[in-house]
């Protein structure tokens, strides 16, 4: 891979979903785009087959450069079936995992209980050790011979030591000597994967990576086979990593597939000339959302099989209700949709697979927003009748008209999700109605716009190929370097900001080594700031040309917006962080291909024009994804490709609710 | 549209209104207790102080609430009328123990006289005066335990008295600040769904809301045996001299209606382990909710199939000058046990062993710093699967402080934090380990220990009993066990051990 090179290589996005593998080949302004079957019991297979099959296509292929976005890091962190890991920590620590914060996961359980770690107890190690918290030594390495007698049959180690972020030095002792005994074991130290303070976050994070190097290691192994060294795999904060850094810190992909969703629908909207964004992902089970203010926002980590995985992950929340969460009504007469779902099999009532309860898709179908013939471009029958008859059941129960069941549920759905798009905003201190909704994914374009009019949104972007845009998102996918560094320390107007050269120094060498020329290598500096006392931090932009008057003027600022208040308490500089980013030059989304210039009644996508436009009530279908436009809406196919969904005049816009 | 839909629509409307309020208020305070350790709790109520939702991460805050926004709106109408905002932590007037600050909001609406909503927010505050450091004292007397507050309207000078009264003021201001921004937004927010859906249809779903968790009590109440269960527990001790404090509770099911009778329990005692009300009311609000089903809003209608009767001037039901201090978190933990232990004879299949029964209350104070921390135990097994080890029970849910942050942050240093192996009590289900956790201390400080079930351990279910905790000091090679509530000077160089005890087994009987 070579971003110098002037004639336009080959780019491959491939996406690893649970149902299907998505494949999209981009060269010059050439698209191949290609669906096959996922293989879950070895992922590869389907990755391998659809670029083959996409390569294909073209004459003379070259060596391409592939974006991966793998699910193999979740599912074994989801599955349990990560490698078999020791848990190396500070003596009188070994059980940090298994007590974790002490809190319960759910309140009213009647056995309160926590998801266990995916270390054993028996397989948690103390060293006689004790550093300081400004990093001194507090008490010196004692003797390691213990230690080895239980690294005698696991595949992977995490070390994670009480305050290694103020001075690696024991951490790397013990790595040094595991390694000089074990040369073969993957280990993880926690100092270089997050030098943060708060060690249970930390150990939690260090031995994710640790359970899921193995597998992963494997995995990247056998693609390399096949692809060379232009694999490139994308990581949970919405870069892409090369092979080597996805080996050793695989805990950086846990979120990599809907990232690239996340990414896809930023660049949709850039194209469209939006860039503050709510973005909307429904599939079946679930629905995925996020909040973009000109770039994805980027979170401190999320939480994967119960453990928190600190590492910069894309702040995408996921709510437990999709086209296939099933509706009902409980013993105070209320209508509940989920957090049952029909999932794949037997799937909603419509599939026609044996599914007998209604669904949110089932409701769609009663109330004609999805065509039974147009369903994955005419390739699925749905079978309106079924549907009808789910919802006539949960009409009885709730004493009211088919009609007004389904609207119900569809109602219902939509109020789940604006719940937790509420939640969001507030926690990042926005106002949706300043953003438009971006919808993806099979189902999300017949909710959009009620949703939005639910959240005051008065825009509402679909862009091309709704069910392909996580792949697509893929090729925007920077090459992405984070580091950070612990500080706690005091910083006033007077400090110099302590952004440390060598991390800047080492970065821009790792992405020079990658191909990327000075120009299209960008270096961003935060620093994670608080008034003292505080526990939580905010993180601040800190370009070094802006001094340190301007950052902490900026975290009042910030503070003010999202607590509505600033103090004159002292600032605390908790950590400083490194983002360094290779961006490569992506073509423009292709312009629309149809002739047809009016929008009303339903209409296919892949016939609309540029420019196209009508009013609701209409709908929009295509292979992927159904829109539905509801009267006092007005739809517009503009630059790019996208349909712009706009909430018209005085008009009341979606539902009446 | 069906009222089961517009049901549903306003249970998740008014629910986000209360965690928006939650969010906003986590993430501006100051004090670990709120941002990390997550005590606190924020609640929507209509025009007569009837809750209609809350988000609370801290059970004792569910049935306490509503007397908070009740002794507001009786004590201060005219304020709340002209939109002003009311502060209170007074036991005896709507709050349940001192570090517990409320602050009150009314919602006015343009052309209406009076507030047609209000909102409220509670939260931990780690010192409050009163005699010692982190405001969880050894004391026989409301007045030793800090500043105390009736409804009062909510200003300047009000927040300067608690901030003077207190040991750390910076973060009480920050914190208070905190809790009036997250009223501001709640009323925000009440303000919009009213101009957007209109006054009468969200004035109307708030009362079905509540009808609506009062049908689905009623129902499952209705589902149990009628009769009538009683089960008595006992409190160790008040750490001046009354041991063996008994609780006792009668559970009586007629119908679709339940009595929870607490006569009989001991009268008030000179120690802080004395609850208020709101507190008794709370831990049957609680228990009640485990078995009937967490899925029912909860709001005020779910307990008006419920009549808990309790005995002014008892251990229960405390009264001024009673030092209430531990009463909320260590009486309240002893009154779930009670009303488990009478729900355990009707619904046997449904209920757990007794759980670590304490919030192993950790005070340490010294020249200007006050730190307070509560620790897990064991939970009970039951008949779900054996209880978790080390893991916050009932009453409480808050997360510890990380041993990095807390050396930072205090001249003090945690040398081992542990599972207490073999601390669960035996059963085809076990009961859950508790833990240990060892401080050493750098510089001289004072330590306050309120602790439970050091005499005896939670009971079991047809299981083995858990391990009674204990709490131990070495100093200069001398082991000292601890009594249960104690207030000592340590000097540096010693250490204090605290374990935790373990839940109950349980077993088929």
């Amino acid at each position: 891979m070579s971003e110098s090179t002037k004639e336009p290589g080959v780019t491959v996005a491939v996406d690893t979903g649970g149902t299907f593998t998505d494949v999209v080949l981009r060269r010059g302004d050439q698209v191949i785009t290609h669906k096959l079957p996922s293989t879950p019991d070895d992922p590869s297979r389907a990755v391998l087959d659809g670029i083959a099959a996409a390569l294909h296509q073209l004459e003379t292929p070259g060596v391409p450069t592939v974006i991966h976005g793998s699910t193999v890091a979740t599912n074994a962190l989801l599955e349990g079936r990560g490698g078999k890991v020791a848990f190396v920590t500070t003596a009188g620590f070994e059980d940090t995992l298994h007590i974790a914060r002490q809190n319960r996961p759910r309140l009213y359980a009647q056995v309160a209980t926590r998801r266990q770690p995916p270390v054993q107890r028996g397989a948690c190690f103390g060293v006689r050790e004790r550093m300081g918290c400004h990093g001194d030594v507090v008490q010196a390495i004692a003797d390691l011979d213990g230690l080895f007698d239980g690294l005698g049959d696991v595949e992977a180690v995490a070390v994670s030591l009480l305050h290694s972020y103020a001075n690696p030095a024991h951490e790397r002792a013990v790595a040094d000597a595991i390694r000089a005994r074990f040369p073969r074991l993957h280990i993880t130290v926690s100092s270089d994967l997050l030098p943060e303070f708060r060690e249970y976050e930390r150990a939690a994070t260090t031995v994710a990576n640790a359970v899921v190097a193995p597998r992963m290691g494997a995995y990247i192994d056998r693609l390399r086979r096949e692809l060379g060294d232009g694999l490139r795999i994308m990581s949970s904060a919405g870069g892409s990593l090369t092979a080597e850094e996805t080996v050793a810190q695989p805990v950086h992909t846990v979120l990599s597939g809907p990232a690239g969703g996340v990414v896809g629908a930023m660049a949709a909207g850039r194209a469209a000339g939006m860039d503050r964004l709510l973005t909307f992902d429904m599939g079946g089970t679930s629905t995925d959302v996020s909040l973009c203010d000109g770039a994805p926002s980027i979170s401190r980590g999320a939480e994967i099989a119960g453990l928190p995985i600190r590492v910069p992950t894309l702040d995408i929340h996921t709510v437990g209700a999709g086209g296939g969460s099933i509706a009902w009504v409980d013993g105070g007469g209320a209508l509940r949709v989920g957090p049952e779902s029909a999932g794949a099999q037997p799937g909603p009532a419509c599939y026609g697979r044996g599914g007998q309860r209604a669904t949110v898709t089932d409701a769609n179908v009663v109330l004609g927003r999805l065509v039974p013939d147009a369903f994955l471009g005419g390739g699925m029958l749905l079978d309106a009748q079924a549907a009808a008859q789910a919802v006539a059941r949960v009409a009885e129960r709730l004493g009211a008209s088919l009609r007004d069941t389904a609207h119900g549920i569809v109602r219902v759905a939509e109020a789940t999700m604006a719940r937790a798009l509420k939640v969001i905003s507030v926690e990042q201190g926005h106002d949706p109605r300043d953003f438009a909704l971006v919808t993806f994914g099979g189902a999300g374009g017949l909710h959009a716009c009620s949703l939005a009019a639910e959240l005051g949104v008065r825009t509402v972007l679909v862009p091309p190929d709704p069910g392909l845009l996580s792949a697509v998102g893929m090729q925007f996918a920077p090459a992405v370097y984070t580091q950070s560094r612990a500080v706690l320390a005091p910083l006033g107007p007077l400090d110099a900001l302590p952004l440390p050269p060598e991390l800047a120094e080492a970065a821009q060498r790792r992405l020079a080594a990658q191909g990327f020329d000075a120009t299209s290598r960008i270096l961003s500096w935060t620093c994670d700031l608080r008034y003292a006392g505080q526990s939580h931090e905010l993180e601040i932009d800190a370009d070094p040309s802006a001094g340190t008057t301007t950052v902490l003027e900026r975290f009042a600022a910030l503070h003010e917006r999202l607590y509505g208040y600033r103090t004159e308490r002292t600032v605390e500089l908790v950590a400083v962080r490194l983002r360094a980013e290779g961006r490569r030059a992506v073509p423009p989304f292709t312009a629309p291909s149809g002739t047809r210039t009016r929008i009303d009644g339903t209409v296919v996508r892949a016939d609309l024009a540029w420019g196209a436009s009508g009013a609701g009530p209409a709908l929009i279908t295509e292979y992927s994804s159904t829109t539905w436009v509801p009267e006092g809406w007005s739809a517009e196919v503009v630059q790019g490709g996208s349909v712009v969904l706009r909430a018209g005049g005085s008009a009341p816009a979606g539902d009446p609710s | 549209m069906s009222l089961g839909v517009e049901l549903e629509i306003y249970r998740h409307l008014f629910a986000a209104c209360a965690e928006e309020m939650g969010v906003r208020l986590m993430r501006s305070a100051f004090s670990p207790n709120i941002k990390e350790r997550l005590d606190f709790s924020c609640a929507v109520f209509d025009a007569e102080g009837s809750m209609i939702a809350q988000a609370a991460h801290i059970p004792v805050h569910l049935g306490s609430t509503p007397m908070s926004v009740a002794a507001a709106i009786a004590a201060c109408p005219e304020a709340l009328a002209t939109g002003e905002m009311v502060l209170l932590n007074d036991p005896y007037q709507g709050g349940t123990h001192l570090p517990d600050i409320t602050v009150v909001a009314p919602c006015l609406l343009p052309g209406q006289r009076r507030p047609q909503f209000y909102v409220a927010n509670r939260a931990h505050h780690a010192d409050v005066g009163g005699i010692s450091p982190g405001s969880m004292p050894m004391s026989t007397h409301i007045d030793e335990e800090g500043i105390r507050v009736p409804p009062t309207v909510l200003n300047d000078q009000l927040v300067q008295r608690i901030c003077d009264a207190s040991r750390t003021p910076d973060e009480r201001r920050g914190d208070l600040r905190a809790q009036v921004a997250a009223a501001r937004l709640g009323i925000e927010r009440l303000t919009a769904m009213c101009h957007r859906r209109g006054l009468a249809e969200v004035g109307a779903q708030a009362t079905g809301l509540q009808d609506y968790s009062e049908r689905r009590v009623r129902a499952a109440l209705g589902r149990l045996p009628d009769g009538s269960w009683s089960f008595q527990d006992f409190l160790d001790d008040d750490g001046f001299g009354a041991v063996d404090i008994p609780i006792h509770c009668t559970l009586s099911i007629r119908g679709d209606e339940a009595l929870v009778d607490f006569s009989g329990s001991s009268g008030a005692v000179q120690g802080s382990v004395n609850a208020v009300r709101a507190i008794t009311v709370s831990a049957v609000t609680y228990a009640l909710r485990c078995v009937l089903g967490d899925d029912i809003p909860a709001n005020s209608g779910a307990m008006r199939p419920v009549t808990v009767v309790t005995e002014p001037g008892s251990v229960v039901d405390a009264r001024y000058p009673s030092a209430v201090a531990a009463g909320n978190v260590e009486t309240s933990q002893r009154i779930t046990d009670c009303v488990f232990g009478a729900l355990a004879q009707v619904l046997p299949d449904r209920v757990p062993a007794a759980s670590c029964g304490s919030m192993n209350n950790v005070t340490i104070g010294g020249e200007g710093f006050a730190y307070y921390e509560t620790l897990a135990g064991g939970a009970g097994g039951g008949p779900d699967g054996p209880g978790g080890s080390a893991v916050h029970t009932h009453m409480t849910n808050t997360l510890n402080t990380p041993v990095e942050a807390l050396e930072h942050a205090y001249p003090f240093r945690v040398l081992a934090y542990r599972i207490r192996d073999g601390s669960g009590g035996s059963g085809v289900h076990t009961g859950g380990d508790g833990l240990v956790r060892v401080y050493a201390f750098d510089v001289p400080a004072e330590v306050t220990l309120l602790t439970e079930r050091r005499r005896r351990g939670p009971w079991g279910l047809g299981g083995g009993d858990g391990q009674p905790g204990s709490n131990l000091l070495r100093r200069a090679g001398e082991v000292t066990q601890l009594p249960g509530k104690v207030r000592l000077q340590v000097a540096a160089g010693d250490v204090l051990e605290i374990h935790t005890p373990g839940g109950g087994g349980w077993s088929p009987r």
